[in-house]
Protein backbone atom coordinates (compact mmCIF):
# COMPACT_ATOMS: atom_id res chain seq x y z
CA UNK A 1 0.00 0.00 0.00
CA UNK A 2 1.12 3.56 -0.74
CA UNK A 3 0.58 7.02 0.86
CA UNK A 4 4.25 7.28 0.61
CA UNK A 5 6.76 10.11 -1.04
CA UNK A 6 7.75 6.61 -3.61
CA UNK A 7 4.64 7.58 -5.74
CA UNK A 8 6.52 11.01 -6.43
CA UNK A 9 9.23 8.89 -8.34
CA UNK A 10 10.53 10.36 -11.65
CA UNK A 11 9.90 7.00 -13.04
CA UNK A 12 7.74 4.50 -11.34
CA UNK A 13 8.04 0.15 -13.12
CA UNK A 14 5.94 -2.45 -11.78
CA UNK A 15 6.42 -5.97 -13.10
CA UNK A 16 3.56 -7.93 -13.98
CA UNK A 17 0.57 -8.45 -11.85
CA UNK A 18 2.00 -6.27 -8.90
CA UNK A 19 -0.43 -4.15 -7.15
CA UNK A 20 -0.28 -0.29 -5.84
CA UNK A 21 -2.51 1.60 -4.10
CA UNK A 22 -4.10 3.70 -1.16
CA UNK A 23 -6.51 1.63 0.05
CA UNK A 24 -7.16 -1.97 -0.08
CA UNK A 25 -9.66 -3.67 -1.80
CA UNK A 26 -11.47 -5.01 0.85
CA UNK A 27 -11.38 -1.38 2.58
CA UNK A 28 -12.89 0.30 -0.40
CA UNK A 29 -15.01 -2.44 -0.54
CA UNK A 30 -16.48 -2.87 3.15
CA UNK A 31 -16.28 1.03 3.71
CA UNK A 32 -17.99 1.95 -0.01
CA UNK A 33 -19.96 -0.96 -0.62
CA UNK A 34 -18.90 -0.75 -4.19
CA UNK A 35 -17.52 -3.74 -6.18
CA UNK A 36 -14.24 -3.46 -7.85
CA UNK A 37 -13.21 -4.21 -11.84
CA UNK A 38 -11.18 -7.08 -12.37
CA UNK A 39 -7.60 -6.31 -12.02
CA UNK A 40 -8.04 -3.41 -9.93
CA UNK A 41 -4.61 -1.74 -8.32
CA UNK A 42 -2.76 -4.26 -10.26
CA UNK A 43 0.43 -3.19 -12.62
CA UNK A 44 -1.66 -3.50 -15.40
CA UNK A 45 -4.61 -1.09 -14.52
CA UNK A 46 -2.46 1.25 -12.79
CA UNK A 47 -0.64 1.47 -16.70
CA UNK A 48 -3.78 1.80 -18.41
CA UNK A 49 -4.99 4.71 -15.84
CA UNK A 50 -1.63 6.86 -16.24
CA UNK A 51 -0.13 6.64 -12.74
CA UNK A 52 2.94 4.07 -13.60
CA UNK A 53 5.89 4.51 -16.47
CA UNK A 54 5.85 0.82 -17.95
CA UNK A 55 5.43 -3.05 -16.50
CA UNK A 56 8.19 -4.86 -17.03
CA UNK A 57 8.92 -8.63 -16.56
CA UNK A 58 11.13 -8.90 -13.80
CA UNK A 59 14.32 -10.38 -16.07
CA UNK A 60 13.88 -7.30 -18.35
CA UNK A 61 13.93 -4.75 -15.38
CA UNK A 62 18.20 -4.84 -15.29
CA UNK A 63 18.23 -3.63 -18.79
CA UNK A 64 15.43 -0.88 -18.36
CA UNK A 65 16.64 0.65 -15.74
CA UNK A 66 20.35 0.56 -16.65
CA UNK A 67 18.98 2.43 -19.24
CA UNK A 68 17.60 5.17 -17.41
CA UNK A 69 20.05 5.52 -15.17
CA UNK A 70 22.32 6.37 -17.98
CA UNK A 71 20.67 9.32 -18.39
CA UNK A 72 22.11 10.96 -15.39
CA UNK A 73 25.19 11.56 -17.51
CA UNK A 74 24.07 13.68 -19.91
CA UNK A 75 27.30 15.28 -21.94
CA UNK A 76 28.81 11.48 -22.74
CA UNK A 77 29.54 11.80 -26.16
CA UNK A 78 28.04 14.53 -27.80
CA UNK A 79 28.36 14.73 -31.11
CA UNK A 80 28.74 18.42 -32.22
CA UNK A 81 27.87 19.60 -35.29
CA UNK A 82 28.57 22.98 -35.01
CA UNK A 83 26.88 25.95 -35.79
CA UNK A 84 23.27 25.90 -38.14
CA UNK A 85 24.66 24.98 -41.59
CA UNK A 86 22.59 27.46 -43.83
CA UNK A 87 21.12 26.86 -46.84
CA UNK A 88 23.02 29.21 -49.56
CA UNK A 89 20.59 31.27 -51.41
CA UNK A 90 19.67 28.30 -54.39
CA UNK A 91 16.89 26.01 -56.25
CA UNK A 92 15.38 23.30 -53.03
CA UNK A 93 18.28 20.70 -53.29
CA UNK A 94 16.26 17.32 -53.24
CA UNK A 95 18.92 15.01 -54.44
CA UNK A 96 20.81 12.68 -51.63
CA UNK A 97 22.42 16.53 -49.86
CA UNK A 98 18.93 16.84 -48.80
CA UNK A 99 17.97 16.81 -45.20
CA UNK A 100 19.41 19.98 -44.50
CA UNK A 101 17.92 23.12 -42.26
CA UNK A 102 16.76 26.16 -45.11
CA UNK A 103 16.13 29.41 -43.29
CA UNK A 104 16.05 31.33 -47.10
CA UNK A 105 12.15 31.36 -48.16
CA UNK A 106 13.95 32.03 -51.47
CA UNK A 107 14.78 28.59 -51.46
CA UNK A 108 11.65 26.78 -51.24
CA UNK A 109 9.07 25.76 -53.57
CA UNK A 110 6.80 27.81 -54.00
CA UNK A 111 2.96 25.56 -53.58
CA UNK A 112 -0.40 26.07 -53.45
CA UNK A 113 -1.51 26.25 -49.98
CA UNK A 114 -4.61 23.84 -49.85
CA UNK A 115 -1.84 20.90 -51.01
CA UNK A 116 0.54 21.80 -48.65
CA UNK A 117 -2.41 21.43 -46.24
CA UNK A 118 -3.19 17.74 -47.86
CA UNK A 119 0.43 16.62 -47.64
CA UNK A 120 0.80 17.95 -43.86
CA UNK A 121 -2.28 15.38 -43.15
CA UNK A 122 -1.05 12.77 -45.12
CA UNK A 123 -1.67 9.00 -43.22
CA UNK A 124 1.82 7.83 -44.47
CA UNK A 125 3.95 10.85 -43.11
CA UNK A 126 6.20 9.82 -40.06
CA UNK A 127 4.55 9.48 -36.69
CA UNK A 128 6.79 10.39 -33.86
CA UNK A 129 7.13 6.97 -32.81
CA UNK A 130 8.90 6.89 -36.58
CA UNK A 131 11.01 9.64 -35.68
CA UNK A 132 12.03 8.65 -32.16
CA UNK A 133 13.20 4.97 -33.55
CA UNK A 134 14.65 6.10 -36.35
CA UNK A 135 16.68 9.41 -34.77
CA UNK A 136 17.53 7.83 -31.14
CA UNK A 137 19.37 5.21 -29.90
CA UNK A 138 17.90 3.93 -26.52
CA UNK A 139 14.25 5.96 -26.80
CA UNK A 140 12.51 4.62 -23.45
CA UNK A 141 9.01 5.67 -23.60
CA UNK A 142 7.33 7.07 -20.16
CA UNK A 143 4.05 6.89 -19.90
CA UNK A 144 0.72 8.37 -17.90
CA UNK A 145 -0.10 11.55 -16.35
CA UNK A 146 0.16 10.36 -12.89
CA UNK A 147 -3.43 11.97 -12.55
CA UNK A 148 -5.81 9.45 -14.06
CA UNK A 149 -4.52 8.69 -17.91
CA UNK A 150 -2.30 7.62 -20.54
CA UNK A 151 -3.11 9.65 -23.30
CA UNK A 152 -2.28 7.74 -26.32
CA UNK A 153 -2.02 10.88 -28.85
CA UNK A 154 1.09 12.05 -26.93
CA UNK A 155 4.13 10.26 -26.35
CA UNK A 156 7.61 10.96 -25.08
CA UNK A 157 10.80 9.81 -23.36
CA UNK A 158 14.25 9.86 -23.01
CA UNK A 159 16.41 8.54 -25.90
CA UNK A 160 20.08 9.44 -27.55
CA UNK A 161 20.38 11.96 -30.60
CA UNK A 162 23.76 11.57 -31.97
CA UNK A 163 25.02 10.45 -28.40
CA UNK A 164 23.39 13.62 -26.46
CA UNK A 165 20.36 12.29 -24.02
CA UNK A 166 17.43 14.57 -24.95
CA UNK A 167 14.21 14.13 -23.82
CA UNK A 168 11.43 13.77 -27.00
CA UNK A 169 7.70 14.87 -26.60
CA UNK A 170 5.56 14.57 -29.72
CA UNK A 171 1.77 14.04 -30.51
CA UNK A 172 1.33 10.49 -32.27
CA UNK A 173 -1.05 10.46 -34.97
CA UNK A 174 -1.07 6.80 -35.58
CA UNK A 175 0.17 6.09 -38.99
CA UNK A 176 -1.54 4.23 -41.94
CA UNK A 177 -3.54 2.05 -40.22
CA UNK A 178 -7.29 3.46 -39.42
CA UNK A 179 -7.69 1.27 -36.04
CA UNK A 180 -4.00 2.83 -34.96
CA UNK A 181 -5.10 6.28 -35.86
CA UNK A 182 -8.59 5.81 -33.99
CA UNK A 183 -6.44 4.20 -30.88
CA UNK A 184 -4.75 7.27 -31.08
CA UNK A 185 -7.41 9.55 -31.32
CA UNK A 186 -5.88 11.00 -35.00
CA UNK A 187 -3.09 12.86 -32.57
CA UNK A 188 -5.95 14.68 -31.10
CA UNK A 189 -4.66 14.90 -27.15
CA UNK A 190 -6.60 14.98 -23.71
CA UNK A 191 -5.75 17.13 -21.00
CA UNK A 192 -3.64 13.94 -19.84
CA UNK A 193 -1.81 14.33 -22.84
CA UNK A 194 -0.58 17.83 -22.17
CA UNK A 195 -0.18 16.71 -18.58
CA UNK A 196 2.36 13.96 -19.34
CA UNK A 197 4.25 16.26 -21.84
CA UNK A 198 4.75 18.30 -18.95
CA UNK A 199 5.90 15.86 -16.35
CA UNK A 200 8.34 14.57 -18.86
CA UNK A 201 9.49 18.53 -19.25
CA UNK A 202 10.10 18.60 -15.51
CA UNK A 203 11.80 15.64 -15.44
CA UNK A 204 13.99 16.81 -18.42
CA UNK A 205 14.95 19.89 -16.22
CA UNK A 206 15.51 18.29 -13.17
CA UNK A 207 18.29 15.84 -15.18
CA UNK A 208 19.06 18.88 -17.36
CA UNK A 209 18.21 17.10 -20.83
CA UNK A 210 17.27 19.07 -23.67
CA UNK A 211 13.69 18.77 -24.56
CA UNK A 212 12.29 18.42 -28.24
CA UNK A 213 8.97 18.26 -29.12
CA UNK A 214 7.46 16.96 -32.20
CA UNK A 215 4.31 18.87 -33.40
CA UNK A 216 1.60 17.15 -35.34
CA UNK A 217 -1.69 17.35 -34.26
CA UNK A 218 -5.17 18.50 -35.87
CA UNK A 219 -5.74 20.51 -32.36
CA UNK A 220 -6.41 19.35 -28.55
CA UNK A 221 -9.10 16.31 -28.06
CA UNK A 222 -12.36 19.02 -29.11
CA UNK A 223 -14.93 16.33 -27.07
CA UNK A 224 -16.83 17.35 -23.25
CA UNK A 225 -14.21 14.79 -21.40
CA UNK A 226 -11.76 17.14 -22.17
CA UNK A 227 -13.26 19.98 -21.02
CA UNK A 228 -14.34 18.22 -18.68
CA UNK A 229 -11.24 17.30 -17.15
CA UNK A 230 -9.77 20.90 -17.85
CA UNK A 231 -7.83 20.78 -21.15
CA UNK A 232 -7.34 24.41 -21.40
CA UNK A 233 -5.93 24.49 -18.25
CA UNK A 234 -3.88 21.88 -19.18
CA UNK A 235 -2.70 23.81 -21.89
CA UNK A 236 -2.17 27.00 -20.06
CA UNK A 237 -0.20 25.17 -17.86
CA UNK A 238 2.43 24.38 -20.45
CA UNK A 239 2.41 27.30 -22.32
CA UNK A 240 3.67 28.41 -18.80
CA UNK A 241 5.87 25.74 -18.14
CA UNK A 242 8.03 26.33 -21.19
CA UNK A 243 8.72 30.29 -21.35
CA UNK A 244 10.49 29.08 -18.69
CA UNK A 245 11.89 25.81 -18.35
CA UNK A 246 15.79 25.71 -18.18
CA UNK A 247 17.11 23.76 -20.50
CA UNK A 248 16.99 24.13 -24.17
CA UNK A 249 13.64 23.36 -25.77
CA UNK A 250 13.47 22.77 -29.52
CA UNK A 251 10.14 22.53 -31.81
CA UNK A 252 10.06 20.75 -34.79
CA UNK A 253 6.44 21.29 -36.36
CA UNK A 254 6.58 17.82 -38.22
CA UNK A 255 3.03 17.68 -40.16
CA UNK A 256 0.04 19.44 -38.60
CA UNK A 257 0.26 21.84 -36.41
CA UNK A 258 -2.99 23.23 -35.17
CA UNK A 259 -4.10 25.73 -32.80
CA UNK A 260 -3.66 25.50 -29.09
CA UNK A 261 -3.03 21.25 -29.35
CA UNK A 262 0.57 22.40 -30.94
CA UNK A 263 0.76 25.72 -29.32
CA UNK A 264 1.11 23.27 -26.13
CA UNK A 265 4.55 21.67 -27.09
CA UNK A 266 5.16 24.72 -29.25
CA UNK A 267 6.87 27.24 -26.97
CA UNK A 268 10.67 26.51 -27.90
CA UNK A 269 14.08 28.46 -28.28
CA UNK A 270 14.48 27.18 -31.59
CA UNK A 271 10.98 25.97 -33.73
CA UNK A 272 11.44 24.51 -37.00
CA UNK A 273 9.30 23.19 -39.95
CA UNK A 274 9.13 20.02 -42.08
CA UNK A 275 9.11 21.62 -45.52
CA UNK A 276 5.40 19.52 -46.30
CA UNK A 277 4.19 21.03 -42.19
CA UNK A 278 1.91 23.41 -41.74
CA UNK A 279 1.22 25.56 -38.35
CA UNK A 280 -1.96 27.62 -38.09
CA UNK A 281 -3.99 29.28 -35.45
CA UNK A 282 -7.39 27.35 -36.93
CA UNK A 283 -7.52 24.50 -39.42
CA UNK A 284 -9.00 25.92 -42.71
CA UNK A 285 -11.93 24.20 -42.48
CA UNK A 286 -12.79 25.90 -39.11
CA UNK A 287 -11.83 28.96 -40.06
CA UNK A 288 -13.79 29.10 -43.55
CA UNK A 289 -16.77 28.00 -41.12
CA UNK A 290 -16.16 31.32 -39.58
CA UNK A 291 -15.77 33.26 -42.29
CA UNK A 292 -18.13 32.35 -44.45
CA UNK A 293 -19.96 29.78 -42.84
CA UNK A 294 -19.07 27.00 -45.38
CA UNK A 295 -16.59 24.73 -44.95
CA UNK A 296 -15.96 23.63 -48.84
CA UNK A 297 -14.11 27.33 -48.73
CA UNK A 298 -11.04 25.30 -46.70
CA UNK A 299 -8.74 25.73 -49.84
CA UNK A 300 -9.26 29.77 -49.89
CA UNK A 301 -9.01 29.83 -46.17
CA UNK A 302 -5.49 27.84 -46.56
CA UNK A 303 -4.37 30.40 -48.48
CA UNK A 304 -5.49 33.48 -46.57
CA UNK A 305 -4.38 31.59 -43.08
CA UNK A 306 -0.40 31.01 -44.72
CA UNK A 307 -0.14 27.91 -43.40
CA UNK A 308 2.74 26.49 -45.31
CA UNK A 309 6.38 26.20 -44.25
CA UNK A 310 7.44 29.15 -46.87
CA UNK A 311 4.99 31.17 -45.43
CA UNK A 312 5.71 30.54 -41.79
CA UNK A 313 9.69 31.24 -41.86
CA UNK A 314 9.22 34.80 -40.89
CA UNK A 315 7.96 33.51 -38.02
CA UNK A 316 9.48 30.12 -37.53
CA UNK A 317 13.38 29.66 -36.98
CA UNK A 318 13.77 27.60 -40.42
CA UNK A 319 12.70 24.66 -42.19
CA UNK A 320 13.81 21.30 -42.42
CA UNK A 321 13.62 18.84 -46.01
CA UNK A 322 13.21 15.46 -45.16
CA UNK A 323 13.17 14.67 -48.78
CA UNK A 324 15.06 11.86 -50.20
CA UNK A 325 16.76 12.45 -46.96
CA UNK A 326 17.37 8.28 -45.27
CA UNK A 327 14.33 10.22 -42.46
CA UNK A 328 11.98 10.16 -44.89
CA UNK A 329 10.67 7.17 -44.07
CA UNK A 330 11.20 3.65 -45.87
CA UNK A 331 7.50 3.19 -47.15
CA UNK A 332 8.26 7.42 -48.93
CA UNK A 333 11.13 6.96 -50.59
CA UNK A 334 9.00 8.98 -53.26
CA UNK A 335 8.03 11.03 -50.90
CA UNK A 336 6.20 12.61 -51.58
CA UNK A 337 4.36 10.23 -54.18
CA UNK A 338 4.07 11.51 -57.50
CA UNK A 339 0.15 11.84 -56.84
CA UNK A 340 0.45 14.46 -54.70
CA UNK A 341 2.90 16.36 -57.12
CA UNK A 342 3.09 20.25 -56.12
CA UNK A 343 1.39 22.69 -58.04
CA UNK B 1 17.85 19.56 -35.22
CA UNK B 2 20.98 18.03 -33.65
CA UNK B 3 22.93 21.34 -34.98
CA UNK B 4 20.55 23.25 -33.12
CA UNK B 5 20.44 21.62 -29.94
CA UNK B 6 24.33 21.94 -30.31
CA UNK B 7 24.12 25.65 -30.58
CA UNK B 8 21.40 25.76 -27.73
CA UNK B 9 23.14 23.62 -25.45
CA UNK B 10 26.37 25.90 -24.99
CA UNK B 11 24.61 28.38 -23.70
CA UNK B 12 24.13 28.77 -19.77
CA UNK B 13 20.59 28.67 -18.54
CA UNK B 14 20.19 32.57 -17.92
CA UNK B 15 21.24 33.42 -20.90
CA UNK B 16 19.09 30.80 -22.45
CA UNK B 17 15.55 32.27 -20.49
CA UNK B 18 16.83 35.69 -20.83
CA UNK B 19 16.68 34.89 -25.45
CA UNK B 20 13.86 33.16 -24.75
CA UNK B 21 11.70 35.90 -23.01
CA UNK B 22 13.40 38.44 -26.05
CA UNK B 23 11.34 35.83 -28.28
CA UNK B 24 8.16 36.87 -26.54
CA UNK B 25 9.21 40.43 -26.48
CA UNK B 26 9.82 40.81 -29.88
CA UNK B 27 5.54 40.25 -30.08
CA UNK B 28 5.27 42.78 -27.70
CA UNK B 29 4.63 39.43 -24.73
CA UNK B 30 6.22 38.91 -21.48
CA UNK B 31 5.86 35.76 -19.91
CA UNK B 32 7.49 36.73 -16.84
CA UNK B 33 4.46 38.19 -15.87
CA UNK B 34 2.44 34.79 -16.42
CA UNK B 35 5.52 32.75 -15.26
CA UNK B 36 6.50 34.28 -12.17
CA UNK B 37 9.74 36.06 -12.81
CA UNK B 38 12.57 33.37 -12.05
CA UNK B 39 9.89 30.82 -11.82
CA UNK B 40 10.86 27.30 -12.96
Amino acid sequence: MAASFATLADVIVAEPGARLGFAGPRVIEQTTGESLPDGFQTAEFLFAHGLIDDVVQRAGLRPALGQLLQLQHPQVEAVHAGPIAREPTGPLRTGPGAGRVLCDPGTLPRKDPWSSVQLARHPDRPTTLDYASHLLDGFHELHGDRMAEDCTAVVGGPGRLNGRPVMLIGHQKGGSELSERQRRKFGMPSPGGYRKAARLMRFAAKLGLPVVTLIDTPGAHPGPDAERTGQAVAIAQNLRLMTRLPVPIVAVITGEGGSGGALALGIADRVLICLNGIYSVISPEGCAAILWKDSEAAPSAAAALRVGAEELLSLVSSTVSFRNHPMARTQTTDWPPPSWAMR
Amino acid sequence: MTAALDELVSLDPERLLRERSHRFHRFGLDPDPIAGRGAR
